[in-house]
């Protein structure tokens, strides 16, 4: 089963609050993720993020769960800016995911 | 016989490089039952001036003071904050006499932000809109102004636990966009405090607190236990400031309890504390940038985030688009 959120629906189009990213990943993402559905993140229309959006969210979802989130999550219609900061918030939450493993 | 209200003169410029001067000039109003602001000399204010004076009589009335303005008519500013809708944001509607244009492409109106309710990627779009008659695809500074707004909005709404104003301008001299947010939160280092961060210790200046939030990854909630499981904020926002203002050769002002930290647009950096008891409860964050600066939005991005040391670019990250 898969369910698609479009982010600008959500959010508009520019992605700016971490605060409501989290709220998002929580509430949203990680409860489908968790019954093992696939997640369709469609950013048509999304034209700005701030990287404290994209850190609460996306970095937050590689660290936490990083099978889940190269398996199920699929990003969609991403301009050049919007996959600059996705790269930038994953790469973060991988290395801190790997950091977290060399403190453990 | 009832005692005399404690009198506040505001300087004729609002600028930068007294607002220091201004913020002591405010902060000794603190405490006192009734105050009363005189606008007599007032010619010119740039937004981080209108913001620290705006969230200094709300934080006065709030605690249950009795505000007066003195001469507000007079003042050669009253049309322009009459304009900006700094008088009914403090309580006080007057009569206009002038004709409200729905855009303008030099200033926009004073914007409360609440801690629930405020949008501040609409707040941010709705602004940057304004300064972008042409569009915003045409020119890559409307992007970076954008998520510049975004970022400080945001901090303001996690960290100030209070409300907290925004105004924005456009100066064609220097063609500059000046924007300022203010606060009357709980500031910085109480911020840190209340958190019970690991960077907190009891002997922390109010100066060590801003200079440490200027640091990539310092976030005075990141380390704390949340309701979604992970911190909403990991202190990027303020450090991407620091490094794009400085690369494109904008300016930066922060101010919160007794400290004040900036960089001028030559990219010197100065801090310091302010004079006596002064302080300022909550924070001010004033940014300006040049229009014509930006040339590449994303690569000013990459570049800032190299320079913080950042981690930027997976080889996987966006591998599904």
């Amino acid at each position: 089963m898969t369910e698609t959120f479009k982010m600008r629906e959500i959010f508009g189009s520019f992605l700016a609050d971490g605060e409501a990213a989290n709220a998002f990943r929580f509430s949203q993402i990680e409860s489908l993720l968790g019954q093992g559905r696939v997640v369709v993140l469609d950013f048509e229309g999304v034209t700005n993020m701030t990287d404290s959006f994209a850190n609460a969210c996306f970095a937050n979802l590689a660290l936490d769960h990083p099978d889940a989130f190269d398996s199920r999550v699929i990003f969609r219609n991403c301009s050049s800016v919007v996959q600059a900061f996705l790269r930038a918030a994953i790469a973060f939450g991988r290395s801190e995911a790997k950091r977290l493993q060399r403190k453990q | 016989m009832s005692a005399q209200p404690h009198e506040v003169v505001l300087p004729a410029y609002g600028v930068e490089s007294g607002l220091t001067r201004l913020i002591e000039m405010l902060s000794a109003a603190e405490g006192a039952p009734e105050v009363r602001v005189d606008f007599q000399r007032v010619k010119f204010y740039r937004p981080s001036a209108i913001v620290a004076v705006l969230a200094r009589v709300k934080a006065w009335l709030v605690r249950g003071a009795t505000v007066r303005f003195a001469n507000h008519r007079e003042c050669e500013a009253f049309r322009y904050l009459q304009r900006i809708d700094f008088f009914q944001t403090a309580g006080l509607n007057l009569p206009e006499d002038f004709f409200r244009r729905d855009r303008a492409d030099r200033f926009v109106p004073v914007r409360e932000i609440s801690v629930v309710g405020s949008n501040i990627g609409v707040i941010a779009t709705e602004i940057t809109e304004c300064f972008a008659p042409e569009g915003f695809i045409l020119n890559p500074f409307y992007p970076l102004l954008q998520y510049a707004l975004g970022e400080v909005l945001s901090n303001c709404k996690q960290h100030a636990k209070a409300m907290g104003f925004v105004a924005a301008q456009y100066t064609p001299r220097d063609d500059r966009v000046h924007f300022a947010v203010a606060d009357i939160g709980i500031g910085i280092r109480e911020s840190f405090r209340q958190s019970q961060s690991p960077h907190f210790r009891e002997s922390m200046t109010d100066l060590e607190a801003v200079t440490l939030a200027l640091r990539p990854y310092v976030s005075s909630v990141s380390h704390l236990p949340h309701i979604y499981g992970r911190p909403s904020n990991m202190g990027v926002g303020l450090s991407m400031l620091r490094e794009i203002t400085l690369k494109l050769h904008g300016s930066m002002f922060l101010a919160s309890g007794r400290a004040w930290w900036t960089y001028d647009v030559e990219g010197r950096e100065r801090q310091g504390d302010l004079t006596g008891e002064s302080r300022w409860s909550g924070v001010i964050c004033a940014l300006s940038l040049r229009r014509n600066a930006v040339e590449d939005y994303s690569k000013h991005l990459a570049e800032a985030r190299d320079a913080l040391r950042l981690t930027s670019g997976v080889s996987r990250g966006t591998r599904r688009t």
